[in-house]
């Protein structure tokens, strides 16, 4: 019996898991499938919500299957390294296995799906409720804001100039769209680590999308950004063709992933790189927030949207969660539970009168660090993942409070490469995978 | 452009005290064990699953036995009134003692249950800022009558004469912390010398079935001394929890006595191995007991564990110990 066949004649739970630039979508996942293989090994099996759970097993192959082998050679090599970046969407599958009900003689089973894409698809859900100038005044208004106006300065100086009533070069058109996309490429990582990056798909293409098919860049000039709906662009103009290449990313690519895929969805996890942002400092604090509060907007909309039923029709918990929490002290990765949920406190409280149970968390889906005890002090050693060298260090002490203005920033906090020794046929040492499971398995 | 004006931010420093090959190496099986000692106690009394079926089960047995009993005094009485007084009476007092008995096991259960919401209590309310002034004195008089009947009343009494309403509940826990410290360190010092005991002897003992009845004698006796250093009386439920935990530690050693059979027939001629494989199971024993006997000190403590109630030291030392010990009797 195949696989596919099975997977459709038991009950199916989908879990969307994606996340904003380098959270750790792909260690997630291969963490939470090794996790499900050993169920009875790890501290699932002491959990009381998931006793019932008697077995796990790992579906090979499918459509758009994830790649569960690359991601155990990554973490099970020598030297171990990182599973690689998520840039198209999968799925994997895990087939467990529920104990048995007094009436019956086999054990219930049951199909787990892991729906991973990449964090920058969902980003886009932002522009789906956007024509072409609210899009061009959104991304002017960040890109006014330090430290955008100083990475693309030049850029974003050229897109402002140009008169999107005059015809178009599309030479010069292609060549702006590259540039745009170095610049979200540039934004989206260390020192800045920024989250809104638009549109998605410029940083991320997939298999089926090509951006050259869809020349389009955000024009800053007045017209675009100011004119409101009095002024028309010529048509063959900048803005006519910005504008129509944007309706057709839009509707084409960005409405259609989110209407075929996160119908079936049950539950969805949200990945953030909180360390990440605090060792880039506020701006990325800020951004993140932002771009949270964006992606979580749909959950709010009332019944009658069409957003809304998508996202409410099988929707009901949403994990957001803070990972690598393995690069703090015990007390700190406590402490950095209580900034998160300060840190979201606006939009959990948004979220609250929506029937969604939404679930704030600081996990580590592999622990990396190690902790040392010398003269009552608590350490961690690990091994630098740029380096390649093992490292001593003490992470800060986190404040027990964020402030509201989030003006913290981290300094120097190593990143580590996964630890030497993992197998697949023991748990993965991590932090808090067995509470994430069981709040999405909860059912 | 609007850059806005911003504040400094708070810098948190990282210090490196060392790189490069210095550095020991990571050992995951030491994570593991840090998190295993990490790790939120499972629930003190796991929820009740008891189905629908079992209550009919159950509700038709007793019904039957009680029909069966009261034919049987009727029956005698026409042989005898004495005889049908006699198997009446014997019914009562089985009856009784019955009832006695679940009232007992019932009153230690409700008291750990009390541990366990005493213990979510503080937790609680040690994360919370603002605690209503009233918070102390009553999880001080909760304690109180927690430990009316044991032993450690008086003391324990004394210990909290000195709380009132101007206590906040991390001096409370505090306070408590300070006055579990020697039982602790008796509780764990007995966990370290029992674990290393029969972790030894599972890998000196040349007799399997042997093997299963010392783990079972050894966990079940140390966690009753457990218990007792805690002035505690362990409930049915709650000892057939830690039982669950001590059936685990009694499967484990017999999953690798059979693969410790099968190595031996295949390899019989290497002496070495056999010690080798020998020592390996004795240490997971010993490990495994060690779990047992923390998740035991957990259950008997009023505050939850702020540092760990067994050092981490102790993994090693108990790996060393079983280590030398096979190594010089094999």
């Amino acid at each position: 019996m195949s696989d596919s066949f099975r997977a459709r004649s038991v009950p199916v739970t989908r879990i969307g898991i994606t996340g904003l630039s380098q959270a750790g979508k792909s260690t997630l996942i291969t963490s939470l499938i090794n996790h499900l293989e050993n169920i009875r090994r790890g501290s699932l099996s002491s959990h009381a919500n998931l006793g019932l759970l008697v077995h796990g097993h790992w579906l090979r192959g499918g459509e758009h299957s994830f790649d569960y082998d690359a991601g155990l050679h990554a973490l099970t090599n020598q030297p171990a390294r990182w599973p690689a970046s998520t840039t198209d969407w999968s799925i994997a599958r895990i087939e467990i296995s529920v104990d048995r009900s007094w009436y019956s003689l086999k054990p219930r089973k049951r199909i787990i799906e892991l729906f991973d894409y990449p964090g920058e698809w969902l980003l886009d859900l932002m522009l789906l409720e956007w024509d072409y100038r609210q899009f061009c005044r959104s991304l002017w208004a960040w890109a006014a804001q330090e430290p955008r106006n100083a990475v693309g300065a030049s850029l974003i100086a050229e897109l402002a100039a140009i008169d999107p009533l005059t015809s178009v070069d599309a030479a010069q058109l292609a060549v702006l769209q590259g540039r745009w996309a170095d610049f979200l490429a540039e934004c989206r990582i260390a020192p800045y680590q920024l989250s809104q990056n638009l549109p998605g798909r410029f940083l991320l293409s997939g298999r089926d999308f090509d951006p050259a098919e869809y020349p389009f860049v955000p024009l800053f000039a007045l017209a675009a950004v100011e004119g409101g709906s009095a002024v028309d662009f010529p048509p063959g103009s900048w803005g006519a063709v910005c504008r129509d290449n944007f309706d057709r990313y839009r509707d084409d690519q960005a409405r259609p992933f989110f209407d075929r895929h996160f119908r079936a969805l049950d539950a969805q996890v949200i990945l953030i790189d909180l360390l990440g942002a605090m060792s880039a400092g506020p701006s990325a604090l800020k951004d993140m927030r932002a771009a949270l509060e964006g992606v979580l907007e749909p959950f709010r909309y009332q019944s009658g949207h069409w957003l809304g039923q998508l996202f409410r029709r099988r929707i009901r918990r949403v994990a957001v969660c803070a990972t690598k929490i393995d690069h703090l002290l015990p007390d700190d990765q406590n402490r950095l539970q209580s900034l998160l949920e300060s840190y979201l406190y606006e939009t959990v409280q948004r979220l609250a009168s929506a029937s969604i149970e939404l679930k704030v968390m600081a996990i580590a889906a592999v622990q990396s660090a190690q902790r040392v005890e010398a003269g009552g002090a608590g350490s961690l050693i690990g091994r630098d993942k740029r380096l390649g060298e093992k490292i001593h260090f003490t992470p800060p002490n986190l404040p027990n409070t964020m402030p509201h203005n989030l003006n913290l920033k981290i300094d120097e906090l190593p990143q580590l490469a996964p630890p030497a020794g993992l197998d697949r046929a023991q748990v993965f040492p991590s932090r808090r995978i067995d509470q994430l499971l069981a709040f999405l398995l909860a059912d | 452009m609007n850059t806005g004006p911003m504040d400094e931010p708070v810098r948190l420093k990282t210090t490196v005290h060392q790189q490069g090959e210095a550095v020991p190496e990571i050992d995951v099986a030491q994570i593991r064990l840090d998190n295993d000692l990490d790790a939120e106690p499972e629930p003190l009394l796991p929820p009740q699953r008891t189905s629908l079926f079992f209550r009919l089960v159950t509700f038709s047995i007793i019904t039957w036995l009680m029909l069966q009993w009261f034919q049987g005094t009727v029956w005698s009485w026409t042989i005898s009134p004495w005889l049908g007084a006699g198997i009446a009476l014997i019914g009562v007092g089985v009856g009784m003692g019955l009832v006695l008995l679940a009232w007992r096991a019932r009153v230690a259960s409700r008291k750990l249950d009390r541990i366990s919401r005493l213990q979510q209590r503080i937790r609680r309310a040690q994360l919370r800022q603002n605690q209503p002034s009233s918070l102390v004195p009553d999880l001080a008089a909760e304690i109180d009558v927690l430990y009316r009947r044991s032993p450690l009343s008086t003391s324990l009494r004394e210990q909290l004469a000195a709380v009132d309403a101007s206590w906040s509940v991390d001096e409370l826990a505090q306070s408590l912390n300070n006055w579990y410290g020697s039982l602790d360190r008796e509780a764990a010092r007995l966990i370290r010398r029992e674990s290393v005991r029969t972790g030894i002897f599972i890998a000196a003992s040349p007799y399997p079935a042997l093997d299963l009845l010392l783990v079972a004698w050894r966990n079940i006796a140390m966690v009753e001394r457990v218990a007792d250093i805690y002035g505690l009386r362990l409930s049915a439920p709650a000892r057939w929890h830690l039982y669950q935990l001590i059936l685990r530690n009694i499967a484990f050693t017999t999953v690798t006595e059979t693969m410790l059979d099968s190595v031996s027939q295949t390899w019989l001629s290497n002496i070495l191995l056999q010690v080798g494989v020998r020592a390996g199971q004795g240490i997971g024993v010993a490990l495994y007991s060690l779990r047992i006997g923390h998740q035991s000190m957990r259950l008997c403590r009023v505050v939850p564990e702020s540092s760990p109630l067994i050092d981490r030291n102790i993994g090693k030392l108990v790996i060393d110990a079983v280590r030398n010990r096979s190594d010089s009797t094999g």
